[in-house]
């Protein structure tokens, strides 16, 4: 992947997710959903698809559980992100800061 | 509903769409898309959802996600080069061929599918009819698995009926029952007097006990008061069922403790069974008597008093803690007992107990009448299958160069094996379907035929879904086997073999004869029974009786209904057969009171020469009384002496009128004319029933129990000095009067005779033979439609395998030809092979076909145990449609050009 800037939705919201520290599948499809205000809603193909072209793209990789995870479940996989991952996340976000605040100026959105 | 329900669906959806991804990124993550699947859908229940409406939101969603997620995985996959085909996009193809096979192959969907509908569907009717009447309860019955049926059997076999005082004894001594009751074996014809002439009903008489002991709920009152008959000698209480009470009495809710009018008695309603209860056998009563009512035409005193007279069934309750050993046991118990009592009576007898059944297969006929059909289906099954088989077979060959050629392409192994599966169970549709409906026509039919039966049958049957699971199974199961059969084979093969497709690889087409062997032998034997039951059902209804049937019509009235004493039902049955024979259009009537081919064979008594005593000494005939009439309005001859005449009425020694074969049996090198015969009661102690009658007259024989029995022995009785109140009036149409037109006048008569006596029956002769070859009727059109599928099908096979055989060996041939071998050759050697193949298979069909009609022949009455004639044309049309089959293919193989051969491939 060349051109990491368009990055799919779901690979944003997942790193997204991920930023807040490591986590689990289903940990990630509560945040995502926290993050979007239930907006969206991740469906596991979606979920494991996307973290594995992540992983393949070297944006995020296995983590070992956190010290302080509540339910520490052996079977469970945890994703951590990656600085690589980090700079994609960043130069994603302002790719959309620069679409939202286009949007912004005509008033799209209101006056809010 | 449980939520445990809407998870499992959840889950179970995720878990199915996981299929669509690629093998390995499914092995990591299947377990997680179940979790997440579960996780989405509480999420979706806490936003105010409904379990259900969350798992149909959940499942939508997993719809969408796989849409994506396989995308997103596949483009993943396609970065490197190694590239897979996707088990989802798959799936839509191989549905999407599957279809356009169905329609490309219109051979093998109509062999399938009817192959299916009639393998299925046949086996589910008669396995459900089977299972509703012998196997299951009947239905209203509370806690039926504790209550059993109670029958005589003879020498350890066979369910029948016992007599009253047996019942009474059986009920004091048994301590591992609670109650026992009793039932009269027929339903009673019973006439319901409601004010505008009498309305005929069917009754059941039973003990007192019967609804408490079976658990029955009244919907409406109460049922028998006193539990024990002995403290209520006549009581006169009649219980409605719940069909009467709707039609006759509008479900009027206060009828308990109406009066009605039973045979001229009065009864007080009591109660109403609940609809859910018909009987506690397969008949269908409108109302129960108890055994002890004492009226007009239900039990006599003295009936109750025998213990030789045969005629209850017995049914009872376990009590808690007993099981059916120990009721067995202890039956065994009581039996002994009374036999050391009344060595006589129940010598030989036993008591069978079995679990509660409409129908006990202990009953004369009924288990190997089952055992036939379910054998018939069976073979039915089998040919389906092997028909699937086979074309499934064929088709799955012809397609070994398509599998290799896409296994060359890298499909692997088992995706042409799912390919194959798909398309197998595509094609099955349509035949799964019209199982259904071959199944519900043939219950309706069956339903349908139990309304001619002379008494009320309750067939009610549902389809039994346990037999619909196991043929569909079985069924599926081969015929799924025999799809993948050659994929298995071809794609397991060397490629370069089935790329060049070598002529025939030996080891399918062994497996391929095989096939179509047992393909021919089920055929022939189906094809040959149906030969035997249609030719035997034939002769049945084409064999002459020895009277004529036609334009006779059969009027029953029971005087036993009306208030008439024995004395007076003679005179009676004399003054309204003349009235009868005033009706415009009746050219003639006899009564009797016996009809032939009914089946019956009332006694009035034995028959012996003068001066012969003991057991053996009773001649052994079927008996009647008759009006002088009777003989001539049948067309049965007297072939010496005279017929009875009004005059033989009043003569003080009886005379009789004996047939010929009576005659022939009794006195062999004697006149029977003026013969003696002594008539009566011959155990001892009865000495005084005994009288001396006179033969005047032989009549010619006729068939008197079945169509196509061999002549018996038949004593005919002059109307007069014998107690019988029950005649049939065979009365003999003028030409151009229908039944139709005749029965409002013969109701008018009778109502004008007597308001009180109901028309018990009124069916025209003809039906009566049909009734008696019904088994044969039913065996012969399942057998015989069976036998004309199972042919074509046949055909279709044989015709199959030649084809696919030539094609194969084109090149072959073409060679052979080139190098000088004659067209009537190539003919023959084709021919040949097919025949042999079909020989071997028609060889075993032989002796299936040979062996099941042997069983026949003891089952059904008129199937001879060898039918030459049927087996003979059966083997002559599978041999001259095979021949066909076979021709037509090998014609084109004679025909081929060798160039062309030469060229193929």
């Amino acid at each position: 992947m060349s051109d990491t800037s368009a990055l799919s939705r779901s690979s944003f919201l997942i790193l997204l997710a991920l930023h807040d520290g490591p986590c689990h599948g289903l940990g990630i499809v509560g945040r995502v959903e926290a993050a979007t205000q239930g907006r969206v809603r991740l469906g596991p193909g979606t979920l494991y698809g996307t973290l594995q072209t992540l992983t393949a793209d070297l944006m995020i990789r296995d983590s070992t559980a956190p010290a302080d995870a509540v339910d520490p479940d052996p079977r469970r996989r945890y994703y951590r992100i990656t600085p690589r991952g980090e700079r994609a996340l960043k130069s994603e976000a302002e790719r959309l800061r620069v679409l939202v605040d286009a949007a912004q100026a005509r008033r799209v959105l209101g006056d809010a | 509903m449980k939520p445990a329900w809407a998870v499992r669906l959840v889950r179970g959806t995720a878990t199915f769409l996981a299929q669509a991804y690629p093998a390995p990124f499914r092995a990591a993550h299947q377990d997680a898309f179940a979790d997440v699947a579960e996780d989405r859908w509480r999420r979706e229940c806490t936003r105010g959802r409904g379990r259900w409406r969350a798992a149909v939101a959940t499942i939508a969603l997993l719809f969408g996600d796989t849409w994506t997620g396989v995308r997103l995985v596949r483009r993943l996959n396609d970065r490197p080069s190694s590239r897979r085909p996707l088990m989802f996009d798959r799936l839509f193809d191989d549905f999407r061929l599957g279809l356009r096979a169905l329609v490309r192959a219109p051979l093998v969907t109509f062999v399938a599918t009817l192959s299916l509908a009639v393998g299925i569907g046949a086996n589910t009717a008669v396995m459900s009819v089977a299972n509703t009447l012998l196997f299951a309860p009947p239905p209203g019955v509370g806690n039926p698995d504790r209550v059993v049926d109670v029958c005589r059997s003879m020498r350890g076999t066979g369910c029948d009926t016992a007599g009253y005082q047996t019942y009474l004894d059986y009920r004091a001594q048994m301590t591992s029952l609670s109650d026992v009751y009793a039932m009269r074996f027929e339903p009673t014809p019973i006439s319901l007097g409601s004010g505008q002439g009498a309305d005929l009903l069917f009754a059941r008489e039973v003990s007192a006990n019967y609804f408490h002991v079976l658990e029955v709920k009244p919907v409406v009152g109460r049922f028998f008061a006193a539990t024990d008959q002995r403290a209520a000698p006549q009581l006169r209480e009649a219980v409605l069922s719940a069909h009467l009470w709707r039609d006759k009495f509008g479900a009027d809710p206060a009828i308990a403790g109406r009066a009605i009018e039973l045979n001229g008695d009065s009864f007080q309603v009591v109660g109403v069974a609940d609809a859910a209860f018909d009987d506690a056998s397969v008949l269908r009563p409108d109302v129960w008597v108890p055994l002890t009512a004492g009226s007009r035409g239900l039990p006599t005193a003295h009936l109750l008093k025998s213990r030789e007279s045969l005629w209850l069934l017995m049914g009872a309750r376990m009590k808690p803690g007993a099981t059916l050993e120990r009721v067995r046991s202890e039956s065994a118990g009581v039996m002994a007992s009374l036999q050391r009592t009344y060595p006589d009576v129940y010598h030989d007898h036993g008591f069978a107990v079995q679990p509660l059944r409409r129908l006990q297969a202990g009953f004369a006929g009924v288990a190997p009448f089952f055992a036939f059909l379910l054998a018939l289906v069976g073979i039915v099954l089998i040919a389906a299958c092997a028909n699937l088989a086979g074309v499934l077979l064929a088709r799955g060959s012809n397609r070994a160069k398509e599998f290799a050629l896409r296994r060359a392409l890298g499909a692997s192994r088992g995706s042409l094996l799912t390919l194959c599966g798909i398309e197998c169970l595509i094609l099955f549709l349509p035949g799964f379907a019209l199982a259904f409906i071959v199944a519900r026509v043939t219950l309706t039919s069956v339903g349908r035929l139990t309304n001619g039966l002379p008494v009320p049958v309750n067939a009610q049957v549902s389809i039994d879904w346990s037999t619909v699971a196991v043929t569909t199974a079985v069924t599926v199961g081969l015929a799924v086997v025999t799809a993948l059969l050659p994929a298995w084979q071809t794609t397991g093969g060397s490629l370069v073999g089935d790329l060049k497709q070598d002529a025939a690889a030996p080891r399918r087409q062994r497996l391929r004869r095989l096939v179509v062997a047992t393909q021919v032998a089920f055929c022939l034997a189906t094809i040959a029974i149906g030969g035997v039951l249609f030719r035997a059902a034939h002769l049945a209804a084409a064999a002459d009786p020895g009277f004529s049937v036609a334009n006779v019509d059969i009027a029953t009235v029971n005087f036993e209904l009306g208030a008439y004493q024995s004395k007076q039902a003679n005179g009676a049955t004399e003054a309204l057969r003349e009235r009868i024979a005033a009706i415009p259009g009746v050219a003639r009537v006899g009564a009797a009171s016996l009809i032939p081919l009914e089946g019956s064979r009332m006694g009035f008594g034995d028959v012996r020469r003068p001066g012969t005593t003991g057991a053996d000494a009773s001649i052994d005939a079927g008996q009647s009384v008759i009006s002088p009439d009777y003989l001539p309005a049948l067309g049965i001859s007297i072939t010496r002496g005279r017929n009875f005449t009004q005059a033989d009425r009043a003569e003080t020694t009886l005379h009789v009128i004996v047939n010929e074969r009576f005659a022939k049996v009794v006195w062999p090198n004697q006149d029977p004319i003026g013969q003696r015969l002594e008539f009566g009661d011959f155990r001892p102690d009865h000495a005084d029933t005994i009288s001396t009658v006179t033969v005047v007259g032989i009549a010619r024989d006729v068939t008197y129990k079945t169509v196509g029995e061999g002549p018996t022995s038949f004593v005919y009785f002059p109307l007069g000095e014998l107690e019988y109140m029950k005649p049939h009036y065979f009365i003999v149409r003028q030409p151009g009067f229908s039944s139709e037109a005749l029965a409002p006048a013969l109701r008018q008569t009778l109502a004008r005779f007597d308001r009180t006596l109901p028309l018990v029956d009124f069916v025209p002769f003809a039906r009566y033979a049909e009734i008696t070859s019904m088994p044969q009727r039913i065996a012969a059109s399942i057998a015989g439609s069976l036998g004309a599928l199972a042919l074509a099908l046949a055909a279709m096979g044989l015709y199959g395998l030649t084809a696919f055989t030539v094609a194969s060996r084109t090149r072959e041939i073409g060679v052979r030809v080139a190098l000088g071998a004659s067209r009537v050759g190539i003919l023959r050697m084709v021919i040949w092979q097919a025949a042999r193949t079909a020989t071997i298979g028609a060889g075993a069909g032989l002796v299936l076909a040979l062996v099941t009609a042997r069983l026949l022949s003891t089952v059904l009455y008129g199937v001879p145990p060898v039918d030459a004639l049927a087996v003979g044309v059966a083997t002559m049309v599978v041999g001259g449609v095979g021949l066909v089959a076979t021709y037509l293919p090998a014609r084109r193989a004679a025909t081929v050009d060798p160039m062309t051969a030469l060229r193929v491939d």
